[in-house]
């Protein structure tokens, strides 16, 4: 990993087309501006995690109740 | 071919159910081949099954059950890896439905990252609509 101190009003470049730049610091929190090409995904992690743990709970439910299930649908 | 599952028993496959994901559904990277089966008559529910992992199986089901519009946004790279050059119509989104432990009442499906199937060329992967305000966890209305 790379790691670099930026102040506010910096910027860091990644590739040709993603800038990162420090918008605010306060107290403990970071504010940083992203732009990016429009296709480029850009989330916070906890999302992508968040996805992944649906994922694991979806791969282990009793599909045996997916009979009654059916029935309950409207 | 056959295959052995631990929920279904052993299933007789045919090559035109077999999908492949080369980056797997999220969080299970390492499992690419799937099997997509009807539940059941009437049913509005899909099985995925894993090929190469007896134990791994989700439940599925079309987005427009549940929401009258459902656009898909594809990157790029996503378009690449779909091999979507063709025909919007060949790509199909399928949810992945999810039941919850504590209270079994409650269904609901992702809608923020759908399994997106090029049915012609059978290659799918699980996108994240980031840019949408979809929820993980949108009920699936029942009668009870």
């Amino acid at each position: 990993m790379l790691i670099l101190t930026r102040k506010i009003g910096e910027t860091i470049t990644i590739g040709d087309r993603i800038k990162i730049v420090v918008v605010d610091i306060k107290g403990k929190q970071v504010r940083l501006g992203v732009e990016a090409p429009q296709e480029t995904a850009i989330f916070r992690e906890e999302i992508y995690q968040k996805i992944q743990e649906e994922n694991r709970l979806a791969a282990h439910w009793d599909f045996s109740q997916l009979d009654q299930l059916t029935d309950r649908f409207k | 071919m056959q295959i052995e599952t631990s929920r279904f028993g052993t299933l007789a496959v045919e090559e035109e159910q077999i999908f492949r994901l080369p980056e797997g559904i999220i969080g299970f990277p390492d499992w690419t081949r799937y099997l997509l089966l009807n539940h059941r008559e009437g049913s509005p529910f899909l099985w995925f099954q894993s090929l190469e992992n007896q134990d791994l199986a989700f439940v599925l089901m079309d987005p427009l059950e549940l929401v009258a519009d459902y656009p898909i946004d594809l990157s790029p790279e996503d378009s690449l890896l779909l091999q979507s050059d063709r025909p919007v119509e060949e790509l199909k989104a399928l949810v992945v439905v999810n039941i919850s432990k504590q209270q079994p009442s409650e269904i609901t499906a992702n809608l923020l990252a759908p399994v997106v199937i090029n049915t012609g060329k059978r290659i799918a992967k699980q996108v994240i609509l980031y840019q949408t305000n979809y929820s993980v966890r949108h009920p699936v209305p029942t009668k009870n």
